[in-house]
């Protein structure tokens, strides 16, 4: 008895060896990426941020200067910090339901659902540079949104070139790229069985009842990866505002990264950029961990 | 009327209701699109015209020809299809593979590869470019689709990342059985989970496809060959004209709009009207 | 059989070798003689992408032994594809690139010293507009060939001056005289509505530096110091602040955004009737308000007689070595490009302002009108200080708080006291991260 005890431990053990072998080699692409193309480039903007680079061959070792005038002596540091965070703390909730909420309508097999899913995609599609002179006509003070704010009595504000109002600007159009994360939660939808549903309804479940009981914790692997991509995304985000309000009026939607795009190419200050790039890295990574360990938790994988 | 049937009323007046939803928020995401349209079917003074024109007198489908005729349409979009077919299959392959690495097997140290995996996506892009460019110059891959084609094949962090979740949504039993009927793992990756996980995959074509048809960045670095260009850089060099004709610039934006969404539509059967999959997940 | 088979191997081998050995030595010999240059410049598609085509193959027909491979790229690529080359060292041998930093590519030792090349050339620099030859020296040495530049000037509406009674031959000259017309020039409807107004306050066309100029303000002394808070510069503010009071700010901002929208400028549709704009807007006008009456000034100034001045830009171009055939070569291609039948050619063709003064002198350009004021406007347009320190400081450090001096959130001493402040700040931090 103990002899077949102990073979099968070993059969175990070598299974988990096999396995752990085959984690390995799975991941090799990837492995293989890394060290060949993605770590060269990370260090060396970690080295560049400890000198004075400026794209000239000569630069020389300067410790932590850049990171010292990032943190006490620039004064764009803390204004483009805000607006960045003013952004992601609401665009990324809004994100999320908005997503969440047309997948769920979206997962329905009506007639022509298929050519409405199309057009919810659409944003996702067309570029930003055609879109913006549409978003100028929607946003004018006497535009399309504004009327449709009259109708319901609130004045619409000077929406692009107002600074207390520009970045609301921005997370409204934001708010209308929701398309991509709808895909995703629509693909996740599919991995939910209908006879959970079925079973709750014959329990008597209601509709809002089975959404957040079912539906929302199965979603939440999907929901999971949205918010990190969605953080991860919003702390980094400038190309719009470079297109819509080229980081004005009065700096209001000068962002973090277009601060940082600005001191890298156009003052050509490529150490001191990538002192603001690491700092923005290390606290993206610790909100992301703060996530991870939350999700921990709360994540139901069907495990 | 009994009970059964009430059910069934209140579920088509919900769906009823919920299409309504759909379809007035449908004009929302529609709007800039017909904009786009309309645009790029009116004549210069339409459109400066200070009473709004919404759908041009005598549309211009000229606009296009001139449009297109602009740069070498064609030949742009065959370089396009190449780069976008390498790059899907590349990434599909790849973002699978390591996808599945990190979500099933178990292996020292995954817990940590995965977070660097995620904080390889944390850098802005603006501090790696030029370094990652000397990278190419020293493998001699500038002015090649090499550093555009070969990065796809290592898998990229978004969609290991998407991918991962999913496989984690398949029950570890069947895994378990199939390994203890002798099984070797990549037969459980290939016959056994990755059919279960079609609507994922379907995703990562989609957005790899978007993502590589939409680049301009990396066709601008690293290509020096005018006729080697795709057309969503094409697309770009005609905006960023100082006197920008905004009539042709709408044509070439639906142009170079519509694969992606052709694709998107035909696709859904993939990735939402999924295979059946619903018996095998009891 | 066996033999004759023998006997026509060989011959054919004979031939072969002597085909290979021919294609051998005519490769080798077309390699001495032909140089092959890069060289890329900016125009990707369009008029002006067909006359730069047309005007090198020219230039290869005239130069049989320099073979060019150009390439365009786009307004606002530049930066991104010549910074990553540049760095790499893949850089062509002659590129058109902003002018503006000039400079500081020659301070980085990254560019090429032209000195030696124009002299052995015999080239006259002297015909090129002064501040864009200045753009183009660094410690007294030349790094780049004026190319093309640009300059801004009044456009006003004829239609709108005459039905305001006022001379459509006759523009103001003085700041006080646009505020008199704008007066008579803002109209409304029955309403209320403004449907015209007489001056566009859009910050990029009334920018610090346009008007701080006209005021005989300068932001930086004879040591390289800057100086944005003298009287001058408040004098200058304060009139803008004027001058959007009196054009209306609700009004301006309605017509605005709604020409925004059409992606043009609100000139273009006849809702406004003076604008300060480049001289690339006639070719916008021509496209869409091809009908429109306008007329272009020099842009006033505080006393209409000193201080005339605009703000220009522009490209210019430089070298990377590669060798000295390929150096050579490419400085001729540069030659050739700045010179006068070609510049002419370019200014034609595509309205391009070119550097060459004397392309200006041409009898086509001297009967228009309107290219007799943009000539004379090159003559008093200046380009920005290049600052070292901050080379983005106009943007960055002079127009925030211009801005927000215009939207009433500061005084406009406090305004530019501030932009002096930060200004000083940005080049403290500068020194502290370089070290010295």
């Amino acid at each position: 008895m103990n002899r077949a005890f102990a073979q099968k431990r070993k059969t175990m053990n070598q299974m988990r060896k096999q396995e752990a072998l085959c984690g390995y080699l799975f991941a090799l692409p990837w492995l293989i990426g890394l060290f060949t193309f993605t770590l060269y480039p990370i260090f060396s903007s970690l080295f560049y941020s400890f000198t004075n680079y400026n794209f000239s061959s000569t630069f020389k070792w300067i410790g932590l200067t850049n990171y010292i005038v990032l943190f006490t002596k620039d004064k764009m540091i803390p204004l483009s910090a805000y607006n960045t965070l003013y952004f992601a703390i609401f665009s990324v909730p809004l994100n999320m339901c908005v997503g969440i909420l047309i997948a769920v309508m979206m997962n329905q097999k009506i007639c022509g659902i298929r050519i409405l899913r199309t057009i919810y995609y659409l944003p996702n599609v067309v570029s930003i540079v055609a879109v913006s002179m549409l978003w100028y006509f929607i946003f004018q003070s006497n535009g399309v949104l504004n009327r449709l704010l009259g109708a319901i009595k609130i004045q619409g504000p000077n929406w692009l070139s107002d600074p207390a109002w520009a970045k609301n600007a921005l997370i409204l159009m934001n708010c209308w790229n929701a398309g991509g994360s709808m895909v995703i939660y629509l693909a996740g939808l599919q991995g939910i069985p209908r006879s959970y549903y079925e079973a709750a309804e014959v329990d008597g479940a209601g509709a809002l009842r089975k959404f957040f009981s079912i539906t929302l914790p199965l979603l939440s692997p999907s929901i999971f990866y949205n918010l990190i991509i969605g953080i991860i995304g919003a702390l980094q985000t400038f190309s719009t505002a470079l297109v819509m309000t080229d980081g004005g009026p009065v700096n209001s939607t000068t962002f973090y990264v277009l601060t940082l795009y600005r001191r890298a190419f156009e003052d050509m200050r490529m150490g001191y950029a990538s002192a603001m790039a690491w700092v923005l890295m290390v606290i993206t990574l610790l909100l992301t961990l703060v996530v991870f360990w939350i999700g921990n938790k709360k994540v139901y994988y069907e495990q | 009327m009994n009970r059964h049937m009430a059910r069934r009323i209140q579920r088509g007046l919900g769906r009823g209701l919920i299409f309504l939803i759909l379809v007035a928020g449908a004009f929302v995401f529609l709007f800039p699109f017909l904009w786009m349209l309309s645009t790029s079917l009116k004549t210069p003074q339409e459109i400066v015209a200070t009473q709004t024109v919404w759908i041009p007198a005598h549309p211009q489908w000229k606009n296009y020809a001139k449009a297109l005729g602009y740069f070498p349409f064609v030949r742009y979009l065959m370089n396009t299809l190449f780069l976008v077919s390498m790059n899907v299959v590349g990434t599909l392959f790849s973002s699978a593979l390591v996808g599945y690495s990190f979500a099933r097997l178990r292996w020292p140290g995954r817990e940590i590869w995965f977070k660097v995996l995620l904080a390889t996506m944390m850098l802005p892009s603006t501090v790696t470019m030029v370094p990652q460019f000397i990278l190419f110059k020293k493998f001699g891959w500038l002015n090649t689709y090499l550093p555009l084609i070969v990065p796809a094949f290592t898998g990229g962090a978004t969609n290991i990342f998407m991918l991962r979740q999913f496989f984690r949504t398949i029950p570890v039993s069947l895994s378990e059985c199939a390994r203890l009927d002798g099984c070797s793992e990549f037969r459980i990756f290939w016959q056994i989970v990755l059919p279960l996980c079609m609507p994922a995959l379907a995703t990562v074509a989609i957005f790899s496809f978007m993502f590589t048809w939409n680049d301009f960045m990396g066709p601008l670095l690293y290509i020096n060959d005018k006729m080697a260009y795709t057309l969503s850089y094409g697309l770009r060099t005609f905006q960023l004209q100082s006197d920008s004709k905004w009539h042709l610039t709408m044509a070439a934006s639906v142009v170079v709009a519509i694969p992606s969404l052709v694709l998107f539509f035909c696709c859904q059967k993939y990735f939402i009207e999924g295979i059946a999959l619903t018996g095998l997940k009891e | 059989m066996n033999n004759l088979g023998k006997q026509l191997k060989r011959i054919v081998s004979l031939c072969l070798a002597v085909a290979m050995l021919l294609t051998l030595c005519s490769v080798a010999l077309a390699d001495d003689e032909v140089v092959e240059i890069d060289f890329w410049h900016h125009y990707p598609s369009g008029t002006g992408a067909e006359i730069m085509t047309e005007v090198l193959n020219d230039f290869m027909a005239t130069h049989p032994n320099i073979k060019v491979n150009e390439l365009g790229l786009g307004l606002g690529e530049q930066g991104e594809k010549l910074v990553p080359a540049l760095v790499a060292g893949t850089a062509p041998d002659i590129m058109v690139y902003d002018l503006a930093t000039v400079q500081e590519r020659a301070m980085k030792g990254q560019t090429m010293c032209l000195d030696d090349y124009v002299a052995a050339s015999g080239m006259d620099t002297s015909v090129f507009f002064p501040a864009t030859l200045d753009c183009c020296t660094y410690d007294g040495k030349l790094y780049g060939l004026p190319y093309m530049t640009d300059t801004r000037v009044l456009f006003y509406n004829k239609d709108h001056f005459r039905a305001a009674g006022l001379d459509p031959e006759n523009p103001p000259k003085t700041w006080d005289e646009v505020l008199e017309y704008t007066k008579k020039l803002n109209l409304t409807d029955e309403n209320g509505e403004p449907t015209q107004v007489g001056f566009s306050t859009v910050w990029w066309e009334i920018a610090p530096w346009t008007m701080g100029w006209t005021f005989g303000a300068d932001y930086w002394d004879a040591d390289g110091n800057p100086t944005l808070d003298t009287p001058e510069m408040l004098e200058a503010l304060n009139y803008v602040k004027e001058l959007t009071a009196v054009v209306g700010e609700d009004a301006f901002q309605k017509l605005y955004d709604a020409s925004m929208a059409t992606g043009v400028s609100p000139f273009t549709n006849g809702t406004v009737s003076m604008c300060i704009q480049f001289n690339g807007y006639c070719s916008t006008l021509k496209t869409y308000a091809p009908d429109l009456d306008y007329g272009v000034a020099l842009i006033p100034t505080k006393d209409g007689v000193n201080n005339k001045s605009s703000w220009g830009a522009g490209y210019g171009l430089e070298f990377t070595y590669k060798n000295d055939a390929r150096t050579q070569a490419a400085f001729e291609l540069g030659q050739y490009l700045v010179s006068t039948e070609v510049a002419t050619k370019f200014l034609l063709g595509n309205s391009e302002y070119v550097c060459n003064m004397e392309v200006y002198e041409n009898p086509q350009i001297q009967s228009d009108p309107i290219w007799q004021v943009l000539a004379e406007s090159g003559k008093y347009t200046r380009m920005h200080h290049f600052c070292p320190e901050l080379p983005t400081w106009p943007n960055t450090i002079l127009l925030p708080e211009w801005q927000a001096a215009l939207l009433g959130t500061k005084t406009p001493e406090e305004a530019l006291a501030d932009a002096q402040t930060n200004m000083l700040q940005e080049i403290e931090n500068y020194h502290l991260i370089n070290g010295d």
